[in-house]
C-alpha cells in the first residue's frame, strides 16, 4: 500500500517485495538469483521469491522506473551472458530512502509504547 | 553434473515451461527465460539440500505460478495509464463502422443500404479484378464482401414476405416444410455472413493481435448472450426454437464482429477498440429491444421511435466510444461506457412501466440478465480489447496488407 508520504511526494507506491527489491540493489547492480538470495538472507528465509512474483515485480519497477537494467558487466570469468542484472536509479533509491525512513519512525513508535523492548535484542533475536 | 541429474533438470525444464503457459504471451516472451534461469537454479540449489527440499521448492513454484500469473494477465485488463490518447481524427474513423449499423435505423435507411451495397459490389468486382491479375487477394475486400451480404439480408427483412419479417408474420400459418425451409435458409445467411468474419479473424489472431483473455472472455460473452436468448425464448417446440435461438445468435455475432473487421482496416492500430462500442451497442440493443418494439407498437408514432433509436444509438455508437478513447482517466474511460448504458436501462424501465407495467412484471428474468450479466461483461471484454488495442500495432503501415491465396482465403 502506498505511504501518506509517498503520496504526497509523487513517489512510486511500494509493495513489501519491491522493497526488498530495492534493499537489495541498494549497494550494488545483481542479477534475479543475486536478489532472490539476498531477500532470503535479509529475512533469514523467510520470504522465498518464486520466479513469478520476482519478475513480475521486477517489471513493474522497470516500467516505474525504480530500477533499471545494467550494462555493467561483471567478470567475464563470473560472467554469464545469459542474466540480467539490475540497479537502482534515483527514483528508486529515495522510494527506497523514504520507505525506510516511514518504518524507522513506525518502529520509534512501537518502541515507545513497550510493543517492542530493546530494539539490539529484538533484532539479534529473530 | 551426473547423467541423472542432466535427465532430472531436463524434465524440470520442461515441467516449468509447461506452467510458464500460464503467463501472458508478452509477459512469456519478456520473462520465460529468466524464469526458467531463475528456477532451474533454486532446483539446484534445492538437491544439494536432498528430496524433501526437492518437493517443497516444485509445491511452492506451483503457489507461485497461480498466484503471479492471474496477476500479469489483470494487468493487461486494467488500461495502461500511460495509453496515448487516440486522435480525434482516428475517433471519427473509429466510429465509421458502427454508423454503417446504424444506418438502418435512419429514415432513409434502406436506401442509404443499398447505396452501401452498390459501393460494395462496385469495389467487389474491383477485389476480384485485383485477384485475378495478381493471384491476391486484398484484405479490404472481404468485408466489402460482408457488406454485400448484409444489406442483403436486411432487404429480405424488409420485404412483407421475406425471410426474417416471413418468421415474425407468417410463422404461424406455415406448414412444416415451409417452416424447416424458413430456418434453414436463415441459417444459411448467417452461416455464410459469420464465415467471412471469421475469415478476417482467424487473419488477425494468426498476427497475434488479440490476447487468449480477451477470446476466452469475448466466448463467455457470445455464450453468455446465447444463454440468454435460449431463456427468452419460451418456444413449445424446443428443438426449432434452438434452431432458430442458434442462427439468431450467429447473426448477433456477425454485428459484433463486423464494426471490429472493419474498423481494424479503417483505424489500423485504433480498429481494435471498434469492438468496445460495437458490444456496448449491442448490448444497448438487447436492453433497447423491447422499448423499440413496444414503443412503435403500441404508439404507432414513427417519427417519434425514428429519434428515439437514433438519439440513444449516437449515444451509445459514437459519444460513448469517444469519450472513452479521448479521456485521461481510468475513471472518465468507465464513465464513458458504462453512463450511456445505466442511463439506457433506466429510460427503458421508464418508459417500459409507463406503456405496460405487466411487461415488466413478465420479463422480469429478462432484465435481471440485462441489467446484471450483460453490462459488466461487455465493459470488461472492452477494457481487454482497449488494452491490447492500444499496445499493439498490426503494422500495416504504408501499403494495405493483402492476403495471399495460399493463405487460406
Amino acid at each position: 500500500m502506498k505511504t501518506l508520504s509517498q503520496k504526497t511526494q509523487g513517489l512510486p507506491s511500494l509493495t513489501p517485495t519491491m522493497f526488498h527489491i530495492l534493499l537489495a540493489l541498494a549497494d550494488r547492480e545483481k542479477h534475479g538469483y543475486a536478489i532472490m538470495r539476498e531477500v532470503e538472507t535479509h529475512t533469514n528465509g523467510r520470504l522465498k521469491l518464486g520466479p513469478g512474483t520476482l519478475y513480475g515485480s521486477i517489471k513493474q519497477m522497470l516500467a516505474a522506473g525504480l530500477i533499471e537494467e545494467s550494462e555493467d558487466r561483471p567478470d567475464p570469468a563470473l560472467d554469464d551472458q545469459r542474466r540480467r542484472y539490475y540497479r537502482l536509479t534515483g527514483l528508486g533509491r529515495k522510494a527506497a530512502s523514504e520507505e525506510a525512513r516511514q518504518l524507522s519512525h513506525l518502529v520509534g513508535i512501537a518502541q515507545s509504547k513497550n510493543l517492542i523492548g530493546d530494539l539490539a535484542f529484538g533484532l539479534s533475536a529473530l | 553434473m551426473s547423467f541423472n541429474q542432466n535427465t532430472n533438470t531436463t524434465w524440470a525444464e520442461w515441467l516449468y515451461g509447461l506452467l510458464l503457459w500460464l503467463y501472458p504471451n508478452k509477459h512469456r516472451q519478456d520473462y520465460g527465460v529468466l524464469m526458467t534461469q531463475l528456477f532451474l537454479d533454486q532446483l539446484r540449489d534445492a538437491r544439494l539440500e536432498g528430496p524433501w527440499s526437492v518437493l517443497v521448492l516444485w509445491l511452492r513454484t506451483i503457489v507461485d505460478v497461480l498466484k503471479s500469473a492471474p496477476g500479469e494477465h489483470l494487468k493487461n485488463i486494467i488500461p495502461a495509464p500511460n495509453r496515448p490518447l487516440l486522435s480525434w481524427r482516428g475517433a471519427v474513423v473509429m466510429v465509421l463502422p458502427a454508423l454503417l449499423l446504424m444506418s438502418p435505423y435512419l429514415p432513409t435507411g434502406k436506401g442509404l443500404m443499398a447505396v452501401v451495397g452498390l459501393l460494395a459490389v462496385v469495389i467487389l468486382v474491383a477485389t476480384l479484378v485485383a485477384w485475378k491479375r495478381t493471384r491476391r487477394v486484398p484484405i479490404w475486400g472481404m468485408p466489402l464482401l460482408g457488406m454485400v451480404i448484409t444489406p442483403l439480408v436486411w432487404c429480405l427483412a424488409a420485404l412483407p414476405n421475406g425471410i426474417i419479417s416471413g418468421f415474425f408474420s407468417l410463422r404461424s400459418s406455415l406448414t412444416g416444410t415451409e417452416q424447416v425451409l424458413l430456418y434453414s435458409s436463415l441459417v444459411v445467411f448467417n452461416i455464410l455472413q459469420v464465415s467471412m468474419i471469421i475469415g478476417l479473424f482467424v487473419y488477425y489472431a494468426r498476427r497475434h493481435v488479440i490476447s487468449r483473455p480477451a477470446w476466452l472472455m469475448f466466448g463467455a460473452y457470445v455464450v453468455g448472450m446465447a444463454a440468454i436468448s435460449t431463456i427468452r425464448s419460451n418456444q413449445a417446440n424446443m428443438s426449432i426454437s434452438f434452431l432458430f435461438v442458434a442462427s439468431s445468435s450467429f447473426l448477433f455475432l456477425f454485428e459484433l464482429l463486423l464494426p471490429v473487421a472493419i474498423g481494424l482496416l479503417l483505424a489500423r492500430r485504433q480498429g481494435l477498440d471498434a469492438l468496445l462500442f460495437a458490444i456496448s451497442g449491442m448490448t444497448f440493443f438487447q436492453v433497447s429491444f423491447d422499448v423499440d418494439y413496444h414503443f412503435a407498437f403500441i404508439s404507432g408514432n414513427i417519427p417519434a421511435v425514428t429519434v428515439y433509436n437514433i438519439v440513444w444509438r449516437l449515444l451509445v455508437f459514437v459519444v460513448a466510444p469517444m469519450w472513452m478513447v479521448r479521456a485521461r482517466t481510468d475513471r472518465s474511460r468507465l464513465l464513458g461506457i458504462a453512463g450511456p448504458l445505466m442511463a439506457a436501462l433506466v429510460i427503458e424501465t421508464a418508459v417500459n412501466t409507463l406503456i405496460d407495467p405487466w411487461i415488466f412484471q413478465v420479463h422480469f428474468l429478462h432484465y435481471f440478465m440485462v441489467t446484471v450479466v450483460q453490462p459488466p461483461l461487455a465493459i470488461m471484454v472492452a477494457f481487454m480489447f482497449y488494452r491490447q488495442g492500444g499496445e499493439k500495432d498490426i503494422s500495416m503501415s504504408g501499403n494495405m496488407p493483402v492476403l495471399t491465396s495460399e493463405a487460406g482465403v
